[in-house]
């Protein structure tokens, strides 16, 4: 090798020497700036993990627990690292521990396990929680789950704000249904006083016959002449046309007693109507709760629709009773209000039909109108909250939210509908007979 | 056994044509183990020629983990065939061969778990080449797919604006040497023909492949 070309090696490698210095300063200086980023963000992410309001865990696919955060320590009244290691079980109420391949299949999906849960604290007491669960996937291992990571949002409050928002429903439905209830009582209190008016004329009139035939008796007994007090005992009949009292009194007596009779149904069926909100599920017999709404409800359609009643044999059914009312009369007032836009002012009546039947396990109740019809493109929207059509002051778009909320959420059942416009809706709901195994309290 | 295209056309290398702008950047150790072959197989008197010959701007210092413009790594590579007299073709695949096993020095994890070059080959453009992707995120290397041939070999499919298909051979036959499994290769489609990919057609010996 000749001696420029070894000095010109002998220049480059210097050179390089000089660039490979440079750049591990610069490398370094780099490698520090990103351990600080990296220190920083990893502090950062850990302060959101750690304060973050909602609990988060991470268990791996043994169900073992791997970390927890501060919010769930104090959600389930745990040390944080009494719960390290734990099975994910422990947090839970017996059989409400989210299973594994429904996350999968979630994520399988594009989506994210959302359901609501029920945990047990460290203390016993019982937690509504919203559960959200995905997946933590390792990309190292390209793409497998490793873990999993959840995070449960106390709902304890939300849950007592849905009580209530059901009571505050079923006092404005009372609230509605007032006039039309007093409306319907003062019917047959009306003609109950009518009838008793003229019980109390009567029974004058017979204490006057009375006085006429102690008369005609006293002068009988006495040897008397009992001819003159007998015709005024005769006078006095047709005076009063005992003929006529004999034959009204006591279909006045009968008119009474239905009138009571109305009444007292009108009663009873505000009483199941408003049954107590209950914590557990009752067994209800659901073709005489239908008939007790649609006793309470008549003044709502009376005019406008007849109701047609195809009740089949059903079992007792286990459910919030309250609950369920709410639904059908939610559902018998909207179909009445369907109807009242077809029939209008001009006299006409649309119809009405409840039919019950049992189909398997469930008790299926179809409440049908010869209404307008829904619209195709709002059918999608119907069991949107606030979604309504009605006009202001009318509707609040509650109604049917509600319904769905408390017959797939609270009881595991179905609310579907079937329209033809111009001809009417089917509302069909199916609710399981023994009750939702998982219903939330 | 290893056996070139039946008609072998000379393989021009072509830089990007960015390259005057930039162009597409080579990482240094591809240039250190040019040096390295060239040196080896030449002696240093015909590197320091070639390197008098291209006149490049930065006189010749490439660093590994940096990367320079491929312009300059064509122009080595032409200059290394006028001066040694041998075709671009020739010097790439000599260069490819030599490549092979330097690399794996360097990055033998790439090789673990495979004793055979079939398994190895399916893992370079889904595995090496994303890997090398995130290591050094500058780089385009080639896309480079495998798919089994229904004659128990492979088809090797090799897309790079680079046209270095003959590289590619020279590392087939680096690889075949490493695993001491000879390979047949049959090059069925070129980029320079017109194709708008180079496709290789790679056998196993059946014998050998059996025995292992």
């Amino acid at each position: 090798m000749s001696e420029a070309a070894v000095r010109r090696k002998l220049a480059r490698a210097e050179k390089r020497i000089e660039i490979l210095e440079t750049l591990t300063e610069d490398r370094t200086r780099e490698l520090y700036l990103a351990m600080e980023q990296l220190r920083e963000a990893a502090g950062y992410l850990q302060e959101i993990y750690m304060t973050v309001p909602g609990a988060l865990i991470v268990f791996d696919r043994s169900g073992q627990i791997e970390a927890v955060n501060d919010t769930t320590s104090k959600l389930l009244e745990y040390e944080q690292h009494e719960l390290m290691g734990q099975p994910i079980s422990t947090v839970f109420e017996d059989g409400a521990t989210p299973e594994l391949t429904d996350i999968e299949d979630a994520v399988r999906r594009g989506s994210v396990l959302r359901t609501e849960k029920v945990c047990r604290s460290k203390t016993g007491q019982t937690i509504p929680v919203l559960l959200s669960a995905t997946l933590l996937s390792d990309a190292n291992l390209y793409g497998s789950a490793r873990a999993v990571v959840c995070v449960l949002v106390d709902i304890r409050d939300r849950k007592h704000l849905e009580v209530e928002l059901r009571q505050a429903q079923k006092l404005e439905a009372v609230g509605r249904l007032a006039a039309g209830v007093a409306h319907e009582i003062n019917t047959p209190v009306q003609f109950v006083s009518d009838s008793i008016h003229f019980l109390k004329d009567a029974v004058a009139d017979f204490h006057a016959l009375m006085a006429s035939y102690r008369a005609v008796c006293s002068a009988v007994i006495e040897g008397g002449d009992a001819a003159a007090p007998a015709m005024a005992a005769r006078d006095k009949e047709d005076e009063i046309d005992l003929a006529y009292l004999v034959d009204n009194v006591p279909k006045a007596i009968e008119r009474t007693l239905e009138g009571l009779g109305r009444v007292a149904t009108i009663v009873r069926s505000m009483k199941e109507f408003a049954h107590p909100d209950t914590r557990e599920m009752s067994s209800v017999d659901l073709n005489q709760a239908i008939q007790s709404t649609l006793t309470i409800a008549r003044n709502e359609y009376k005019y406008v629709a007849d109701v047609r009643t195809i009740f089949g044999d059903l079992p007792l059914v286990r459910c919030y009773a309250g609950d369920v009312n709410q639904v059908i009369l939610n559902i018998i007032v909207n179909a009445s209000h369907a109807i009242a836009d077809v029939v209008g002012a001009s006299g006409g009546k649309g119809v009405i039909t409840v039919r019950t039947r049992l189909e398997d396990d469930h008790a299926v109740v179809d409440i049908g109108d010869t209404g307008t019809g829904i619209p195709a493109h709002i059918r999608d929207r119907v069991f949107d909250p606030f979604f309504t059509t009605k006009d202001v002051g009318k509707g609040t778009g509650q109604g049917l939210a509600l319904a769905r909320t408390v017959i797939v959420e609270r009881h595991g059942g179905t609310l579907t509908f079937e329209s033809t416009l111009g001809e009417g809706t089917v509302f069909t709901l199916r609710l399981p007979v023994a009750g939702q195994v998982k219903a939330a309290a | 056994m290893i056996q070139g295209r039946a008609s072998a056309a000379d393989h021009s290398f072509k830089a990007h044509p960015d390259s005057r702008l930039g162009g597409v950047p080579v990482k240094g150790v591809v240039f250190n183990l040019l040096e390295e072959f060239i040196t080896r197989e030449y002696g240093e008197d015909a590197y320091e020629d070639i390197l008098d010959t291209c006149a490049l701007e930065n006189g010749g210092v490439f660093i590994g983990p940096e990367t320079y413009p491929d312009a300059d790594f064509a122009a080595l590579v032409d200059a290394a065939c006028g001066r040694l007299g041998v075709t671009r073709a020739d010097t790439l695949r000599a260069f490819g061969r030599f490549m092979f096993p330097s690399l794996l020095r360097r990055f033998p994890a790439f090789a673990e778990g495979h004793t055979h070059p079939r398994t190895f080959l399916k893992t370079v453009g889904d595995v090496i080449h994303v890997e090398v992707g995130k290591l050094m995120r500058e780089t385009e290397p080639p896309e480079v797919t495998c798919v089994d041939a229904a004659h128990g070999g492979l088809i090797l499919t090799y897309r790079s604006h680079r046209r270095l298909c003959a590289l590619a051979e020279g590392l087939l036959d680096g690889a075949a040497a490493h695993f001491e499994t000879p390979l047949a290769r049959r090059q069925t489609a070129c980029v320079d023909d017109g194709a708008d990919r180079c496709e290789f057609d790679i056998s196993f010996d059946a014998t050998l492949e059996r025995a292992s």
